[in-house]
Order: structure tokens, then sequence, then C-alpha cells
């Protein structure tokens, strides 16, 4: 049966955990925002390395499991004079791989903002810099927003796989706990219901977003 | 310059090609400051794109606009020898084009006030606050300051097309490019645009004003162009265009327009007449 006793026994361990997923789940959620980001606006500048770059970077990405990724980071830091941190290359790795399913996802909103409107922001006189930053990266994270949060919390998932270089996340500190004690399954569901808590959250958060701005605008 | 002299806009020669396809085969006109020119012309007859070539959209393939007397994307470096001018410079002539589009063109995560504020806030370099003022000085001009905070999605075709004059106008243009401005329009929401640049043409702004709308062309222009497969082929004022057409090809275009209308007007009974108030 479920014994809530060894939850709570277990709890300072698995939360700490927590917060450490926590962290690592936002910061690798920022670098994969700024990074899908840049690589969409390279992909779509009109600039012949640009596109090739942003290209190479996507494939390169979607194309190699994301455990092969997180060693190649976490052994190639050392060789940039950067030694024993495991969670920055965790987050580096991760953000980097979400980063081209990013691009992907803005690259076909960017492409869908009407050309009239591009045409408006260009008659008015602004940069090129100004059109992207005022007039299509604004709605095209809008309108991609279900699809953003959709990947984000496939990378929240993608969070255990930092536990291989040693970072002490959720899962990694619930197996912890697990070979000290040899009872998982309370430990697993604790973990399991964590997870849940988390996704929830980052949903709520997107349908906030989803109607103070999409509903406004009317734009899909 | 002496601007009294100098054209506000001055086209010479002006092709453009996509592919094989001629659309301008050489348009020349001069449009003096507050004068307004309505160009009409059949589909295809290649208005639309006099207009973007006008405002620096499309590149010509040929000829040159000069915008109060400054030539369009080049400079002369020596008599005769001319090089492309740099982005900034191109977006700066830009500014002084403004440009009314078919379709409904508002950038809609920002409110009506927004959109009209933008291109001050963000290009001039103007405070939001002087922006607002100037906003709402413009939406008033066109009959919508109530909706300054509404977002377009809140607006009718008509409304949004307004706003978009408004912002237009933000810029302080030189000229006013209006692209069919009309022609996506419910019917009902023709009137208030049309109204909205009669008033523009009366405070002397100087207007190219591609239309299909007669009425509006015989009212407010000073001078009708007509484009025929990409070349004017009749430049006059509006009565004596609409009235005695020298051109075979603008006597059908006008006829087609005219048969269009009455057959509309015959075909619709008129209301009897002790039921009319």
């Amino acid at each position: 049966m479920f014994d809530v006793a060894r939850v709570v026994e277990a709890w300072p361990l698995l939360a700490k955990g927590a917060w450490v997923t926590a962290q690592l789940t936002v910061a690798a959620t920022a670098v994969s925002l700024i990074v899908g980001t840049l690589s969409a606006m390279l992909q779509l500048s009109g600039l012949r390395a640009g596109y090739w770059l942003s290209r190479v970077y996507v494939s390169a990405m979607r194309g190699t499991p994301l455990l092969v990724q997180l060693f190649v980071v976490f052994f190639g830091l050392p060789l940039l004079g950067i030694r024993g941190e495991a969670f920055l290359a965790a987050v580096i790795a991760i953000g980097l791989n979400s980063g081209a399913f990013v691009t992907e996802i803005l690259r076909a909103a960017v492409l869908n903002v009407p050309r009239g409107q591009i045409e408006a922001a260009e008659a008015v006189g602004m940069s090129r810099w100004q059109l992207w930053r005022r007039t299509i990266l604004p709605q095209a994270f809008v309108t991609s927003l279900p699809a953003l949060t959709n990947e984000f919390t496939i990378l929240l998932k993608a969070t255990p796989l930092a536990s291989v270089v040693a970072v002490t996340e959720l899962t990694y500190a619930g197996q912890l706990v697990i070979a000290r004690t040899f009872e998982p399954t309370e430990i697993l569901l604790t973990v399991a219901a964590v997870y849940v808590a988390f996704v929830l959250c980052l949903s709520q958060v997107s349908r906030r977003m989803e109607s103070r701005f999409a509903r406004r605008w009317s734009i899909q | 310059m002496n601007s009294e002299f100098t054209p506000a806009v001055e086209v010479q020669d002006l092709r453009k090609s996509f592919g094989d396809l001629a659309v301008l085969r050489g348009v020349s006109f001069t449009v003096a400051a507050g004068e307004v020119v309505c160009v009409l012309g059949a589909s295809g007859s290649g208005k639309s794109t006099l207009l973007r070539c006008v405002n620096g959209l499309t590149p010509a393939t040929g000829g040159d606009v000069r915008i109060g007397g400054e030539l369009l994307g080049q400079r002369e470096t020596a008599p005769g020898r001319r090089e492309p001018l740099p982005e900034a410079e191109r977006r700066r002539q830009r500014r002084r084009i403004g440009m009314v589009f078919q379709l409904l063109n508002l950038w809609p995560h920002r409110t009506a006030a927004g959109n009209v504020m933008e291109g001050p806030m963000i290009v001039l370099g103007m405070t939001r606050k002087d922006a607002r003022e100037r906003a709402e000085r413009l939406l008033a001009q066109v009959g919508l300051l109530d909706k300054a905070d509404v977002y377009p999605a809140r607006l009718s075709g008509g409304q949004q097309q307004r706003v978009a004059i408004a912002r237009a106008l933000a810029m302080e243009p030189e000229i006013i490019l209006f692209d069919e401005p009309t022609s996506s329009l419910d019917p009902e929401l023709v009137g208030e645009v049309l109204n909205v640049m009669q008033d523009l043409a009366r405070r002397s702004t100087t207007m190219i004003v591609v239309t299909h709308e007669i009425g509006f062309a015989a009212e407010a222009a000073d001078r009708i162009i007509f484009l025929d497969e990409g070349r004017v082929l009749e430049e006059a004022p509006p009565l004596q265009f609409l009235h005695n057409p020298r051109h075979e090809r603008s006597r059908r275009f006008l006829e087609q327009f005219l048969s269009r209308s009455s057959a509309f007007l015959s075909s619709s009974t008129p209301p009897p007449a002790g039921e009319s108030r």
C-alpha cells in the first residue's frame, strides 16, 4: 500500500531535486527561445550564409540523440577551460536541442504574418530590425504559443537526462532514495506527480498569455 | 531647390517588367504640390505596380522617380553615372511618401492609436506622449478618436482604412499614395473612407489615388491619368476625361463602367412614392 511516511522522509531530497529541475527547465527554455529566435531570423533574413548556418544547426540537433549532445557538451566544455559544470552543460545541451524545434515553430509562424503588414512597416520606413522587433516577432510568438508550450513541456521531461552527467534533478533524486530504501512505488509516484504539477503550471501560464494576447488581437 | 517650381512627384519613362511580362512600358507624368491625381485603368493596366514603384516598395526596371526633385533609390555620382542608394537612405526617402493599401493592413497587435503612433515613435524617434498627441489629433481628423484604444479586430473595414490613412498622415509625408483604398470594402463602408480622402484633398494634400471610384475621381481629382497596357493613354481634367475622352480605349472603359452601374440601377425597382419618407 501507499506509505505516506516514506514520501515524507524522502521529501527534503526530492524537493531539492524538484528545485534543480525547475531551474534547469527555466534556464534551458531561455536558451532555447533565444537561440531558436535568432536561428529563425537568420534562416529568413535572406542572407545565404545565415540560411545555411541555421539549416545545419537544425539538422544536427534534430538528427542526433539528446543524450549524445549532452555528452558532447559535457566533455567539450573542459576543452574551453570550463570544468565541473554539469548543470551548465545540461542547460546548454537541452537548450540548444530544443532551440532547433523552436526555430521550426517560429519559422512557420513568421511566414504566416501577412505580407501586407510587412509592406506597411516598410512604407513607414522601418528598418529590418525594427520590422522584426515591432511587427513580425510579437505576432509570431503569440500565434505559436500553443506549439511553443508543447515544446517546453517536452523540454521539461527531457531534463532527467541531465542525471547522466550527475546533475541531481528530480528523477535522479528519486533514484537515490530508492537505491537506499528499495521501495520504489511511493517515490516514483511522487516524482511523477511533481512533473504533472510542473506541466500544469506551464500550460496555465500559456493559457493566460493566450487569452491576454491572441484573443484580443484575434490572430491565430 | 524652389518647391514652388519643383513638382512633388516626377515620373519619367518608368518601366517595370516581371520576367517577360512588361507591366509598365514607359510611364511619365508629374504631380504638383497640393494636386490630387487619380489613376484609372482596367485591371492589369499597371496601376498598382505604378504606385509601388513610386514609393520604392517594388524596384523599377528602368526610368526615374523624383520626389520633391530628389531621385528615388539612386544617386548621381557624376553626370550620367549612378549608383543605388544604401538601404538607410532609401528608408529615409520612403518616410516622405505615405501609402494606404488596398487590403486592410493594420497591425493587429496594436490599437488604432498604437498603429498611428508606431511610425512617429519607432522611425522618427518621437516620445510616446508626443506620438499619442499626434495620433489623437489624426484619429479625430478621420472621425475615430473614440476608437483610439480599440484593436483592429473590433473595427469595421471602413474604420480600419481610416486608421490606415491616419497612420500614413502621422509620418507627415509630402505625398500620399492610395492603392484602391476602397476596393476591399463592403459597399456601404466605401463612403466614409472617400469622405476622409475628399477632406484631405480639400486640405491640399498631395495625393495619387488609384481607384475604381469614378465618382470620387470626378469630384476630388485635379487630373485623371488613364493607364492602358502600361502606358499613359490619356491625361486630362476629370470632367473633360469623363465626358469627352479622346481615345477609343478610354471611351470603352468608361462605357463599360457606366453600363455596369446603369444595368444595376434599371434592374432595381424604385420604392413606391407613397412609402418614401
